[in-house]
């Protein structure tokens, strides 16, 4: 293990997420677990926050971003106190943060710290430290996303395909074979 | 498609599949000949299709790995270490034990490849074996080498594509359509049928795609935490798991 490094991503939670009741902040995190499931962050937040946002929310489902600074930090108390898993702290310009448990794994460790702010998430930041020392963005995670999303090819500007390894008869038919015969 | 033109592109066979290399500009002298002596070396050592190779022979003619020659060796141990770095979801052991290197000599092949067109100074190319692809510098203009990604569901048009660049120059596939199931399970619960993995270099790429491929997503997400990668990978339902770069 070498020196941990911070990085920042956004959003593990779309900023500007709101959540409204606890089903829907845990399910929210249950997505956003996606990111890690190896380290089991999303349940450690899902406890932090389930305690933390119906203060909060219902006043954030119908008027998202004007919820009062007070109702925010009123909860953190009862957050830091009521939840081993997690502990808060920080509490800036209505932006309270909350730091889950250092998870390791053969991987490495990995700690997450998110911001909320009325009753939103608006920032997720972690420090990891692979086995190799190596400390990555999760800008760079994978999440589930609808084919409409996906980036469409501009065939235009494609110089090569990659696929899945085509033998050399499939390779006749194959899309780079039409750009090699183009060149 | 219409695409630049400028430029040379030389395709031929080896390892089973089609290379095609393309320059942004002219070939520099004696830069093919190079690429092609790389990949029929290795293909001669460690195509598992050559009853004679040394491949063959440690995988069915007994030869010890700790006898086998020093290029032997290493790659077994390159192998090794990508096996452990993922937990076992690249293995260069079959299910019935035997070794094969197949999973990582062609990623091998494109690197020293790669390697080979530097030393002959060539800057600006675009290399692709089997679909899976190396780029250096810029296409004729300056614009980046474009890869497209197959789309699994219809193998005739594009998924989606990738910029190459500086710090993101390998893309690699690996899917269960083109040659059947080629890559040893770990489990079913999760299925992916295609991963695009777009990284610092062809090995980590191609290496990552198989073991993401097989391990599903629970690979997918510590891979992510490790390397910086680019990957599109799709499942079986038709989700879609997407970084940034894939996405609009």
């Amino acid at each position: 293990m070498t020196n941990p490094a911070t990085a920042t991503l956004t959003p593990l939670i779309p900023k500007g997420t709101t959540m409204t009741t606890r089903r829907n902040s845990a399910a929210l995190l249950a997505s956003a677990g996606i990111l890690a499931t190896g380290w089991g962050i999303g349940t450690a937040h899902g406890k932090t926050l389930t305690t933390t946002v119906p203060a909060t929310a219902t006043s954030a489902g119908t008027t998202a971003g004007t919820t009062g600074t007070t109702g925010t930090t009123g909860t953190t108390g009862t957050t830091a106190s009521g939840n081993t898993s997690g502990a808060a702290s920080g509490t800036t310009a209505g932006e309270t943060t909350y730091t889950g448990t250092r998870q390791s794994d053969r991987w490495g460790s990995l700690q997450v710290t998110i911001t909320v702010a009325s009753g939103k998430i608006t920032n997720v930041t972690y420090t990891t430290t692979a086995g190799d020392g190596k400390s990555l963005s999760i800008e760079a995670r994978a999440i589930p996303t609808l084919k409409s999303e996906v980036l469409a090819a501009q065939s235009a500007q494609v110089s090569s395909v990659s696929g899945a390894t085509y033998t050399s008869t499939k390779y006749l038919t194959s899309l780079q074979s039409a750009i090699d015969q183009m060149a | 498609m219409t695409l630049s033109t400028n430029g040379t592109r030389h395709v031929f066979t080896s390892m089973g599949t089609a290379v095609s290399l393309a320059f942004a500009a002219d070939a520099p002298t004696g830069a093919i000949a190079a690429v092609e002596n790389v990949f029929r070396a290795l293909d001669n050592q460690f195509s598992l299709y050559k009853p004679q190779s040394e491949a063959t022979a440690v995988a069915h003619g007994g030869l010890p790995i700790a006898q086998a020659s020093r290029r032997m060796q290493d790659t077994f141990a390159l192998a090794e270490r990508w096996r452990n770095a993922t937990s076992g979801a690249f293995t260069p052991h079959r299910p019935d034990g035997s070794i094969d290197l197949s999973g990582v000599v062609k990623a091998i092949a494109i690197d020293e490849a790669g390697s080979a067109l530097r030393a002959h100074g060539g800057t600006d190319w675009c290399l692709n074996a089997g679909g899976d692809v190396l780029t250096s510098g810029s296409q004729d203009g300056g614009m980046p080498w474009v890869v497209g990604v197959v789309d699994p569901a219809d193998r005739g048009r594009l998924l989606t594509q990738f910029a190459c660049s500086t710090a993101y120059p390998a893309v690699a596939t690996s899917g269960v359509t083109e040659r059947g199931e080629h890559v040893w399970r770990q489990d079913d619960a999760d299925r992916l049928v295609q991963v695009t993995v777009v990284a610092g270099d062809i090995i980590t790429a191609d290496v990552l795609a198989t073991a993401i491929l097989s391990g599903g997503r629970a690979v997918l997400d510590r891979a992510l935490t490790r390397w910086p990668l680019e990957v599109i990978a799709a499942s079986t339902s038709g989700d879609y798991y997407t970084t940034p770069a894939f996405r609009q």
